[in-house]
């Protein structure tokens, strides 16, 4: 497991994508408590962009991460109780990623509790492509769909930014 | 006495400027007409206020759209913070996961 996670962040940084989230997942929404629905093509991306800043250190590396990328998709739905979505809910999602090209990089299955965690990603050519988050838990299901050239390392490199949670990538932590 | 009267009516003699005089006084009364202010012409009157107002129109449209862009930029600045800050926190949960699992190795 240890040789796992040293992969899944040696290999991160070189790898792309255009998975389709399929629609029968809005379905969910009816059911769910809570959703989010994040929904930024390229253009859109560009446009909040231009609304960072670049003195702001924080919002000019999201900027130069921004740049790289063709769109963001994210569905998370949040249920009041367990057993409102089927784990073949996903499965339309994990036949697209079954495509050349799409390697798990990650794939955290928790029997006991129900948590599911599985990493996606593409290579094109020599660099990444994008980037796929399945995460299943007992009341809440998240699909992050990340078109375009990102790393591990530029997501773990806003850690504590905007509130992004910090991600270890394994490598010494530049920041003082 | 009446040499003088001669002198005097001979040289207050109603005389005919002739039609070379009256032609120049038109001319000269066109012309003065010609320079009246530019304002004072309906025409151009008329035209510049619709030239002011498209002005006006074209300045408000962009002004909007610039408003409608600025309002559709921030909204989708805070979708990609949103965005990124829940791909940021499944990354940490599977690390999390990873390392628990590595840790009852």
């Amino acid at each position: 497991m240890k040789y796992a996670l040293v992969l899944f962040f040696a290999i991160g940084p070189l790898l792309a994508q255009d998975v389709k989230l399929p629609a029968g997942i809005d379905k969910l929404a009816g059911k769910a408590s809570e959703v989010v629905d994040v929904s930024l093509d390229g253009a859109m991306l560009r446009l909040a962009g231009r609304f960072l800043s670049n003195h702001d250190p924080d919002e000019a590396k999201v900027k130069n991460i921004v740049n790289g990328l063709k769109g963001i998709y994210v569905k998370s739905f949040e249920f009041e109780k367990e057993g409102e979505y089927a784990p073949s809910d996903l499965e339309e999602i994990r036949r697209q990623l079954r495509a050349p090209g799409w390697s798990r990089m990650v794939g955290v299955i928790s029997k006991k509790g129900g948590e599911n965690t599985e990493i996606y990603m593409k290579l094109d050519d020599d660099h990444v492509g994008g980037l796929v988050i399945l995460a299943a838990e007992p009341k809440e299901l998240t699909v992050v769909n990340i078109v375009g050239n990102i790393s591990l390392d530029d997501l773990s490199s806003l850690g504590g930014h905007f509130g992004i949670p910090d991600v270890e990538t394994g490598k010494e932590n530049k920041k003082p | 006495m009446s040499r003088l009267d001669d002198a005097l009516r001979e040289a207050l003699r109603t005389q005919d400027p002739g039609p070379e005089f009256t032609a120049r006084v038109l001319t000269a009364a066109a012309g003065a007409r010609g320079k009246q202010s530019w304002w004072q012409l309906p025409r151009l009157r008329w035209a510049t206020a619709a030239a002011l107002a498209c002005v006006l129109l074209a300045g408000g449209s962009l002004e909007y759209r610039r408003e409608q862009e600025e309002r559709q930029g921030r909204l989708a600045k805070q979708q990609l913070v949103l965005a990124l800050r829940i791909a940021g926190s499944k990354l940490n949960l599977a690390r999390d996961r990873i390392q628990r699992l590595n840790a009852g190795d």
